[in-house]
C-alpha cells in the first residue's frame, strides 16, 4: 500500500482504533498486534516475500542469541558474520545480481574474452535494503555490546517490520527502538496532533511538489536533446527539489504515522539544502544511512587507514560514498554518483575543514552573507551530481551535462507547459521558504503551545491551506516513492 | 519575353485570368499550386534554354523576380 | 523512456529519412506518389528524394532540419518531421519550397509526367495554414510499435515548435482518409478532422493510397 492511496488511510484508521482501545491493555498483545499488521501492510504489496521477511527476522534473532549466549570473540565474529553474509547476501541478490551480472560481462569484454550469463527477472521485495540495515546494524551492536539482544522475538521482529518505516525508512537503530517495543506507549495528545500535521507535510511534499515535478523533469530528461540549456538547468533545478520533497515527504509521514502509534523515530532529513558545505549537506540528508554508513562502513575504514593521513580518510570517504551511490540502486549511474560526491570531499578534507561545527545561529530571518554564499555553492554542487543520478545511463548523463553546458544555456528555456513549469518553481520556493522560516522545528508545521488566539487561529489557516491546496494540486491514484524502488 | 511566359502560363493554367504585371504572384492566379508551379518552372527552362538553381528558385516571389532572373541568366548565354 | 532517446535528425540520417519518407507517403499501400507521379523506378525516386534532402532546404518536408529520430541503442527506430509554415529564410509556404526542389531535383522528364496527371491530383492538394505547426511523414518501425513513440515524436515536435515560435496556437497534419492507424494516433494526441479533400476521379487510385485526404488539428492551449 503507498501511503497516499485510500486503502492504506483505512488501514491505519482501523489499526489505531485497535492499538488504543483494544490492545492497548496488554503491552504483549499490543506488539503481537502491530506484528501482525506489519505484516498484512507487507502482504498487501507481494505475500511471496514475507518468508524472505520473517526468514531474515528469524535467522538475525538467533544469531543474535548466539552472539549474546557466547564468550569466545572468535565466535561473536562469526555469528555476526554469517548474519551479514545472510543479510547482504539476499539483498545483493534481489537487488544487484543483473547489475553485477552485466557488469561482468562488460568487464569480460574489455579483456576480448566472451561470457554469457543468465539474466533473471527479479522483483525487489519491499523494505529489502531497509530491514537488512536494521538487522545487520543490531548484530553488530550486540556484538559489541552497545545493546542488549531483544527481550523477546516478537519485539525483534516487530522492529525490523514496522510498517511506518518498513518501505523507505527511516532505518532506526535497535538501540533506540528496540526500548520503545519493550515498553508501554502512552498516548499524548499534542504528539498525536503533532504527527498528524507531519504527515500532513509530508503529504504536502510527496503529492503536490514531487510528484508534479516529476512529470515536468521526466518529460525534460525524455527530451533533452531537443532543448536548450536553459530548459535543462530548470529540469535539474526541479529534480533536486523533487527528489527532496519525495524522499523528506515520505520520511515525514512514516515519522508522523510512527508518532500516532507512540513511536519516536530518528529524523531522517535536516533541511540538508540550508547547508553550507557538502559535509553539513550530507549529515543533514538521509541521516539515517548516512549515519549508518559512519558507524559501519567509514569509522572502521578511517581507522583501518589512520596510518595514511588525509590520504586515507580521502579513501575512506571516497569508499563510503560509492557504497552510499550504490545503495540508491543497481546502476553504473549511482556508482558514479557516489563517486563524485565524494570528491566534493576532497578540498573539505585537505583543508582540515571536514568536522568544522558552526557554532549554533540564533535564529535570524535572512542569512549573511557567507552562509548563503555557502547555501547557495553547495546547492550547485548537488544539482550538479544530482543530474547523474537522475539519467538512466552514462551516456545520458553526459549528453545532459553537454547540451546544458552550451551556448543555449543562456536562450529562454522555451517550454510548451510554461505555465505549468513556472507553478512548480514558485511551490518549491514557498516550500523551502517555510522550511527556512521554522528551521529550528522538526518540521514546518510543528506548533510549540501557545495562548496566542492569533497565533491558534492562523496555525488552523495554515493547515487548512496546506489541506486544500493538496487536495486542489496533488496527484491521486499515484505511483510510488522514487526510495520504495531502494 | 512576356508572351512567351504567358503563353506557358496559358498553356498549363488553362486560362487567361491574370494581368501580366511585375507584381503578380502565384498566389493570386486560379489553379497556380505546387503542382502547376513545378510544370511551369520547368516549361520556363525549356523554352528559355536555362536551368535554375535552387535558391534562386526560392527567391521568385513575383512576375518582376522572374523576369530579371530569366534576362540575367539568358544574358550571360 | 527506456532505451529510446529523441533527438534531433543530422545529414547522416538521410538514408533513413528517405525510407521514412517512403513508408509513409505509401501509407500502407504499394503506390509511391514519387513514383507513380512522375514515372520512375521506386530506387530512381528514392534517390530523388535523398537528394532533396541533402539540398538542406529549411521549413518544409524535404528538411532535415524539421525531423526529429527516435533512437534504440544507437540506431534509428522512428521518425516525425514538423515545421512551422512560412517561417523560414525566405519566408515561402513549403509547397513552394517543395515544388523548387522537386522541379529542380526530378528534371524535365519526370516534369513531363507530372503535367498529365496534374489535374485531379490538384484536388487532393490544400493550403497549409501559416504559422502553425505542421507535421508530415511520421513513421515508426514495425518492431517498435505500440510503444508510444508516436506520441513522443508529436509531443517532442511540439515542444520545438514552441521553441522556435512561442505564440504558436495549432498544430495540423495531413493523413490519406484510409489510413486508420495514423488517424488514431492523431486523435490520441488530441487532433480533430477538420477537413477532407477529396477526388472522384478513378485514375487517382493508381496513383496514390487513396482518393481521400483529410486535415487533422489540434489547438495548443497553454
Amino acid at each position: 500500500m503507498a501511503f497516499a492511496s485510500l486503502e492504506f488511510a483505512l488501514f491505519l484508521i482501523l489499526f489505531l482504533i485497535a492499538y488504543w482501545f483494544v490492545f492497548n491493555r496488554n503491552l504483549r498483545a499490543q506488539n503481537i498486534f502491530l506484528l501482525i499488521s506489519s505484516y498484512v501492510f507487507f502482504a498487501f504489496w507481494d505475500w511471496r516475500f514475507l518468508s524472505i521477511l520473517v526468514g531474515s527476522s528469524a535467522i538475525s534473532y538467533i544469531l543474535g542469541v548466539f552472539i549474546d549466549k557466547t564468550a569466545n570473540e572468535k565466535r561473536k565474529n562469526l555469528f555476526v558474520f554469517l548474519g551479514i553474509l545472510q543479510g547482504l547476501g539476499m539483498l545483493l541478490f534481489f537487488k544487484y545480481y543483473n547489475f553485477f551480472a552485466d557488469s561482468l560481462v562488460e568487464l569480460c569484454k574489455l579483456f576480448s574474452v566472451r561470457l554469457s550469463v543468465v539474466e533473471l527477472n527479479l522483483i525487489l521485495p519491499l523494505g529489502i535494503s531497509f530491514y537488512t540495515f536494521r538487522a545487520i546494524s543490531y548484530l553488530i551492536d550486540v556484538k559489541n555490546e552497545l545493546i542488549a539482544p531483544a527481550k523477546n522475538w516478537i519485539d525483534y521482529f516487530a522492529y525490523l517490520s514496522f510498517f511506518p518505516t518498513l518501505s523507505a525508512g527511516p532505518i532506526d537503530r535497535a538501540r533506540t527502538f528496540l526500548p520503545q517495543l519493550e515498553n508501554k506507549r502512552v498516548y499524548n495528545s499534542s504528539e498525536f496532533y503533532n504527527g498528524l500535521r507531519q504527515i500532513l507535510w509530508g503529504l504536502f511534499k510527496k503529492i503536490v511538489i514531487a510528484d508534479n515535478c516529476a512529470l515536468i523533469t521526466s518529460n525534460i530528461l525524455d527530451n533533452y536533446q531537443i532543448m536548450p540549456g536553459s530548459a535543462l538547468l530548470i529540469g535539474a533545478f526541479l529534480y533536486t527539489i523533487q527528489v527532496y520533497a519525495d524522499f523528506s515527504g515520505y520520511s515525514d509521514m512514516a515519522i508522523g504515522i510512527a508518532k500516532l502509534l507512540g513511536f519516536k523515530v530518528t529524523r531522517n532529513f535536516n533541511y540538508p539544502f540550508f547547508a553550507q558545505n557538502i559535509a553539513a549537506f550530507w549529515q543533514r540528508w538521509h541521516i539515517s544511512l548516512t549515519s549508518w554508513m559512519t558507524d559501519y562502513i567509514y569509522t572502521p575504514l578511517s581507522f583501518i587507514f589512520r596510518t595514511y593521513g588525509k590520504a586515507g580518510v580521502i579513501l575512506a570517504i571516497m569508499i563510503n560514498f560509492v557504497l552510499v551511490g550504490l545503495w540508491h540502486g543497481a546502476n553504473l549511474t549511482f556508482v558514479v554518483f557516489g563517486f563524485v560526491q565524494g570528491c566534493f570531499f576532497i578540498p573539505l578534507i585537505l583543508t582540515g575543514k571536514l568536522n568544522n561545527r558552526k557554532p549554533v545561529q540564533q535564529i535570524k530571518l535572512l542569512p549573511s552573507f557567507n552562509e548563503f554564499r555557502g547555501i547557495v555553492t553547495t546547492f550547485l554542487l548537488v544539482l550538479i551530481a544530482n543530474i547523474i543520478f537522475m539519467a538512466n545511463n552514462i551516456s545520458q548523463a553526459a549528453g545532459y551535462y553537454q547540451h546544458m553546458f552550451s551556448r543555449s544555456l543562456f536562450s529562454l528555456p522555451g517550454f510548451k507547459n510554461s505555465g505549468s513549469v513556472i507553478t512548480m518553481i514558485v511551490f518549491c520556493l514557498v516550500m523551502l521558504s517555510m522550511e527556512w522560516v521554522k528551521r529550528d522545528k522538526e518540521h514546518p508545521l510543528y506548533f510549540s503551545p501557545t495562548k496566542s488566539a492569533y497565533a491558534i487561529y492562523g496555525r488552523l489557516a495554515l493547515v487548512f491551506v496546506i489541506a486544500w491546496a493538496i487536495l486542489l494540486w496533488g496527484t491521486f491514484g499515484n505511483k510510488t516513492f522514487i526510495y520504495t524502488k531502494f | 519575353m512576356i508572351e512567351k511566359l504567358r503563353t506557358i502560363f496559358v498553356s498549363v493554367l488553362k486560362h487567361e485570368e491574370f494581368e501580366m504585371t511585375d507584381s503578380l504572384s502565384a498566389d493570386q492566379v486560379n489553379g497556380w499550386d505546387s503542382l502547376t508551379h513545378m510544370i511551369i518552372i520547368t516549361d520556363i527552362e525549356a523554352a528559355f534554354g536555362i536551368k535554375f538553381k535552387l535558391k534562386e528558385l526560392n527567391k521568385l516571389n513575383n512576375l518582376g523576380n522572374l523576369i530579371s532572373l530569366i534576362t540575367e541568366k539568358t544574358g550571360q548565354k | 523512456m527506456n532505451g529510446y532517446s529523441i533527438r534531433k535528425a543530422s545529414i547522416a540520417d538521410i538514408p533513413f529519412l528517405v525510407t521514412v519518407v517512403v513508408a509513409a507517403e505509401k501509407s500502407g499501400s504499394d503506390k509511391l506518389s514519387y513514383s507513380t507521379l512522375f514515372d520512375l523506378a521506386e530506387q530512381q525516386a528514392k534517390d530523388f528524394i535523398a537528394a532533396m534532402f541533402e539540398e538542406e532546404i529549411d521549413g518544409c518536408e524535404f528538411s532535415v532540419s524539421s525531423f526529429l529520430i527516435v533512437e534504440y541503442a544507437g540506431e534509428p527506430v522512428a521518425a516525425f518531421g514538423g515545421w512551422i509554415e512560412t517561417l523560414n529564410e525566405d519566408e515561402l509556404p513549403s509547397k513552394m519550397l517543395k515544388s523548387n526542389l522537386i522541379s529542380y531535383t526530378f528534371g524535365r522528364a519526370a516534369m513531363e509526367s507530372l503535367k498529365s496527371k496534374a489535374a485531379f491530383i490538384s484536388e487532393l492538394v490544400s493550403e497549409r495554414e501559416s504559422l502553425t505547426l505542421q507535421l508530415e511523414y511520421l513513421y515508426v518501425v514495425d518492431e517498435h510499435r505500440g510503444k508510444g513513440l508516436s506520441n513522443r515524436l508529436i509531443e517532442a515536435l511540439e515542444q520545438t515548435a514552441f521553441l522556435q515560435y512561442p505564440s504558436v496556437t495549432k498544430a495540423q497534419v495531413q493523413v490519406y482518409g484510409n489510413n486508420t492507424n495514423a488517424i488514431n494516433v492523431y486523435k490520441k494526441n488530441g487532433f480533430q478532422i477538420k477537413e477532407k479533400y477529396k477526388t472522384d476521379n478513378a485514375e487517382v487510385l493508381n496513383l496514390l493510397p487513396y482518393n481521400e485526404k483529410y486535415i487533422m488539428e489540434k489547438l495548443f492551449k497553454n
